[in-house]
């Protein structure tokens, strides 16, 4: 990690697997350094993302069947391995995604009734 | 983690190498495309790449990572970690030699003691339902008895009102001489009751086993034979049912053969006879032995419950008689080996301690190697592997060693069990089945895995303790503190546990000695004996006693015989006969135990080939006959008993109290000196003899006296023997010396298995200290070589060293004086005439233990005076 970006932070534990998710759903299907990119285009002044830990993280949400992958050409032709997400990996993401909301809800319920 | 990601997981461990090229691939193009994107930028080249390479983050630890997401990580972790353990083993075959060669004689020494206390006493006998099985013994408060016969008419009662056992049945041991076509012989057999086998739930191989109404009174008495007799005597012929076999000299059919390792007790058994139960006219003799099976849901305790009423019921109806007896029921299991119980758990516990002493010669030597690798440790740390990891690789390492060990120490466990076979006492119940089964592997793989965890915590918990930054400087001296204690730490556990297993070596070598140099009351050198039984139908007592008188006569015209003689019981341990008997003039006493001892039926001439000495009065002889007034000889401990005051010579006695009216009075006319019947280890009893010319007994003991190797006679005796009776055979031919020395054969046989063990112990301990103090020295050799050339006289270097070794050879012994006399309590019941904090074993062996300390700790210590002090100094 490079110096210059301390005051960015890890990527919090867990949410990489979602924040791959839902890159993949919104995006369709993408080669690692495509979801790489598009998680630090969006995330860029938030978190200090290493890229190469995408890679264990597509292999967990292989194992739990929620990613698929095919072998497909990157732009520039050469042979590179795609990423999409399943149909199982769609519930899961709904199911996260509404965990997640409700988690952030009732944290911001919290600060703003105590403070 | 679900079942499918074990599974997805689990098939990845097969395709390492393709997954492996598959990430190369990903990572290859990911760095590339990165690349291509910063080039779009307007990076030059090399800028790019670096770019591409410091937003991608550690490649190495993303594969590792990716690499532990994939597979099942603690299994490839322990995979890796062993490679490099064994890797690092094939590096110091000197040290793996050392420690798998300790190794697997502790683990060794373990599974094979694991396996025969297994074997013996804890696998459940190979009956149907053993756990209900139930051996019923009578008791008899008066006579000090806790285990005694039921006679016919006390099982007959007791068969009859007992409801909480389902069957039962009543069997004595006999032998029996076979005779027909085949040669003659005699062969362990039993008579038994219809319902043995069923109670045992066991069939028949071939033919049948007795049938339920088999013992009423009019059946005809049947036999079943072992498969090992029916393969011997009749060539396995499957013709043999029916077929008629000669026991005893008269005919019985052949019911059924039993099949091939069907045991009970612990002599093997190889012809059943049907006992038919005869309406008793007396309450006597005691001679069966009862085993039932309880009914499902009855426990010991309620069983024996039950017991009570019976024998309470029995002697309140025939008060004389059953005055004191009672009805004992308990487990079989705990009956047939319950005495081997304590000798084996006593040896498990040796071989724990050696395998304790061996892990601790092990720990010392993984300390010693994690000290010399203190460098390669701190530098993994600095590279970034975790302590946790690092814990991880050092007990892999020893788990590697712990299994190794167990691989070597099983293959050892085999020869050991073979060994143990062929050495041990045949009286050991259940051991020819000993093997090493999955229940001991089992118990093998947990020993080894405890002691590999237990041995390799200490490198561990060492290289925790030496602290990272500071071993980096200064590796050698800040480590040596912490790797001094904990071995200070080894050696005094060493020398405590080998102080115990000596001592517990010690004190049973000594009961041995004291038990074979007990004075049994006779002379065994050049004494040959062998028991002579004819087949009875065929004789009359006139017959029999003739039969008895020539061959005697023959047997003294042999040359080389100096004496001859017979007995129907034979020293040290063959009792044939305990009975009661009365003193004329002297009524039982109400509240008394009536009086008992042996009864032997001798000929005139077992007194003189025995070397007993007659103390007063005459011997047998001639006159003495089936019509002649009966008499009778007594030992000496008899008559300082029973007539303390008065000469006993021409007071009369008879078998039996009241109840036996008819018993003939004999009179007492001569003393004779006192002999062990019951055993070695027990005291003189109050025997009587009587004329075997005056009694007719069949089966009788010869006894031979010769002027040189008694077993030279044997040929011609046979020859004598065929000649009055062809049908007669010689059984357990043997020397009394060998009598004597099979006697004391068991604990023998303990004796050598614990002192072995205990001379194991002894070596790995001394390796031990001579291990743990050879380091000290090297440790230390600065400091001396600065007292050297400080003006130390060598003698003062060579103290000093020995010093150190010596007082931890001293803290040691005197923690395991204490552990003795804790422990030694344990060895009480296998002890003759020494109790179990013998001072003189202790004092011996202390200053044994410490000589054998002393010579560890002098060979290093001796190094230390040949240190060159010009060259330690350069040293650092």
């Amino acid at each position: 990690m490079s110096l210059h970006e301390t005051n960015k932070t890890d990527v919090p534990y867990g949410t990489l697997d979602l924040l791959v998710l839902k890159t993949l759903d919104a995006m369709g299907p993408l080669h690692g350094f495509g979801i790489a990119r598009r998680i630090e285009q969006i995330a860029a002044e938030h978190v200090a993302l290493n890229q190469g830990s995408i890679y264990p993280a597509l292999l967990r949400l292989q194992q739990k069947g929620w990613i698929g992958t095919k072998w497909g050409s990157s732009d520039n032709g050469r042979r590179a391995k795609y990423y999409a997400i399943t149909a199982k990996g769609r519930r899961q993401l709904e199911a996260e995604v509404a965990k997640w909301q409700r988690a952030t809800a009732l944290v911001a319920k919290f600060l703003e009734e105590l403070s | 983690m679900n079942l499918r990601q074990w599974f997805v997981r689990f098939a990845s461990l097969f395709q390492k190498a393709r997954l492996d090229a598959e990430l190369d691939e990903d990572i290859r193009e990911h760095l590339q495309l990165a690349v291509d994107e910063n080039l779009r930028r307007g990076m030059s080249q090399e800028a790019a790449k670096l770019a591409a390479r410091r937003s991608f983050g550690g490649i190495e630890q993303v594969k590792e990572e990716y690499r532990d997401q994939r597979g099942i990580p603690v299994y490839e972790t322990f995979y890796r970690d062993a490679r490099l353990a064994l890797r690092s083993l094939r590096r110091n075959p000197a040290f793996s030699l050392v420690a798998i060669l300790t190794l697997t004689l502790g683990i060794g020494a373990n599974t094979a003691i694991f396996s025969i206390t297994h074997g013996i006493v804890l696998r459940e006998l190979p009956y149907a339902d053993a756990d209900r099985l139930t051996t019923v013994v009578m008791t008899n408060a008066q006579q000090n008895l806790i285990r005694m016969p039921f006679s016919v008419a006390d099982y007959i009662d007791w068969r009859d009102q007992n409801t909480v056992f389902e069957k039962a049945a009543a069997y004595g041991d006999q032998r029996f001489t076979l005779t027909g076509d085949a040669t003659p012989e005699q062969v362990s057999g039993a008579v038994v009751t219809a319902d043995f086998f069923s109670v045992l739930g066991i069939q028949a191989e071939l033919g049948r086993t007795f049938s339920p109404d088999d013992d009423r009174p009019g059946k005809t008495p049947g036999v079943v034979i072992s498969h090992g007799l029916w393969q011997r005597r009749f060539k396995g012929n499957p013709q043999v049912i029916g077929q008629l076999l000669t026991v005893n000299a008269r005919d019985y059919p052949i019911f059924g053969v039993m099949p091939p390792g069907f045991e009970f007790g612990s002599r093997p058994i190889e012809v059943w006879r049907t006992l038919i139960l005869q309406p008793p006219l007396r309450r006597g003799p005691y001679f069966l032995w009862v085993i039932a099976r309880r009914k499902a849901n009855v426990s010991i305790e309620q069983a024996q419950s039950e017991q009570r009423t019976i024998a309470a019921r029995l002697e309140s109806t025939h008060p004389k008689e059953n005055l004191g007896a009672g009805i004992r029921a308990g487990s079989f299991h705990e009956d047939f080996v319950g005495d081997m119980r304590t000798p084996l758990y006593v040896l498990l516990g040796a071989v724990f301690l050696v395998l304790l002493i061996a892990a601790a010669n092990v720990a010392n030597l993984l300390l010693e190697r994690a000290a010399s690798r203190e460098r390669e440790i701190a530098i993994r740390t600095a590279l970034g592997a975790s302590r946790a990891r690092l814990a991880r690789q050092l007990l892999t390492e020893s788990l590697v060693l712990a299994g190794m060990g167990a691989a070597f120490g099983i293959a050892l466990a085999f020869w050991g069990i073979y060994l143990v076979k062929q050495l041990a006492p045949a009286s050991i119940p259940r051991l020819q089945d000993v093997a090493i089964d999955t229940t001991v592997i089992l118990y093998t793989v947990g020993v080894s895995l405890v002691s590999g965890i237990l041995f390799g915590f200490f490198p561990v918990f060492h290289s925790f303790l030496a602290s990272i930054s500071d071993t980096l400087k200064q590796a050698i001296s800040k480590g040596g503190g912490v790797r001094r204690r904990i071995g200070s730490a080894i050696i005094i556990g060493e020398v405590a546990l080998c102080f115990i297993l000596l001592v517990g070596a010690g004190l049973l070598l000594k009961s041995l000695n004291r038990l074979q140099q007990v004075n049994a009351g006779f002379t065994a050198t050049n004494v040959l004996t062998t028991r002579i039984a004819v087949s009875s139908a065929e004789y009359s007592d006139d017959r029999l006693v003739g039969f008895y008188e020539e061959l005697i006569s023959r047997v003294q015209s042999l040359p080389g015989v100096q004496a001859a003689g017979f007995g129907n019981s034979l020293p040290p341990d063959i009792l044939e006969i305990t009975d009661s008997f009365s003193i004329e003039g002297r009524p039982w006493p109400r509240e008394e135990s009536a009086p008992v001892g042996p009864v032997l039926f001798v000929s005139p001439g077992y007194f003189p080939t025995l070397g007993i000495p007659l103390i007063r009065g005459r011997n047998f002889n001639h006159q003495d006959r089936l019509n002649s007034p009966p008499v009778t000889l007594i030992n000496e401990t008899f008559a300082r008993r029973y007539f303390p005051n008065d000469d006993p010579i021409g007071k009369r006695i008879k078998v039996g109290g009241p109840e036996r009216p008819s018993a003939p009075w004999m009179e007492i006319v001569g003393i004779v000196g006192d002999t062990k019947y019951s055993s070695l280890g027990g005291a003189f009893e109050p025997a009587r003899y009587q004329a075997f010319t005056q009694v007719a007994w069949n089966g009788l003991h010869l006894v031979v006296k010769t002027s040189d190797d008694p077993l030279r006679l044997v040929p011609a005796l046979r020859q004598e023997v065929a000649r009055l009776d062809k049908d007669v055979p010689l059984d357990r031919v043997r020397t009394m010396d060998d009598a004597m020395q099979q006697a004391v054969s068991e604990p023998r046989f303990r004796t050598l298995l614990l002192t072995t063990f205990a001379g194991l112990a002894l070596v790995l301990a001394a390796i031990g200290i001579y291990g743990v103090m050879s380091y000290a020295v090297t440790r230390r050799t600065r400091e001396i070589g600065i007292r050297l050339s400080l003006g130390a006289r060598r003698r003062d270097v060579l103290k000093l060293v020995m010093a150190d070794g010596l007082t931890l050879g001293a803290v040691g012994i005197g923690l395991g004086l204490l552990g003795a006399v804790a422990g030694t309590r344990v060895l009480k019941t296998q002890l003759f005439e020494v109790t179990p904090t013998d001072p003189a074993t202790f004092l011996i062996l202390s200053i044994f233990l410490f000589l054998v300390a002393s010579i560890a700790c002098y060979v290093p210590a001796y190094r230390a005076t040949r240190v060159d002090p010009l060259i330690t100094l350069k040293y650092e």
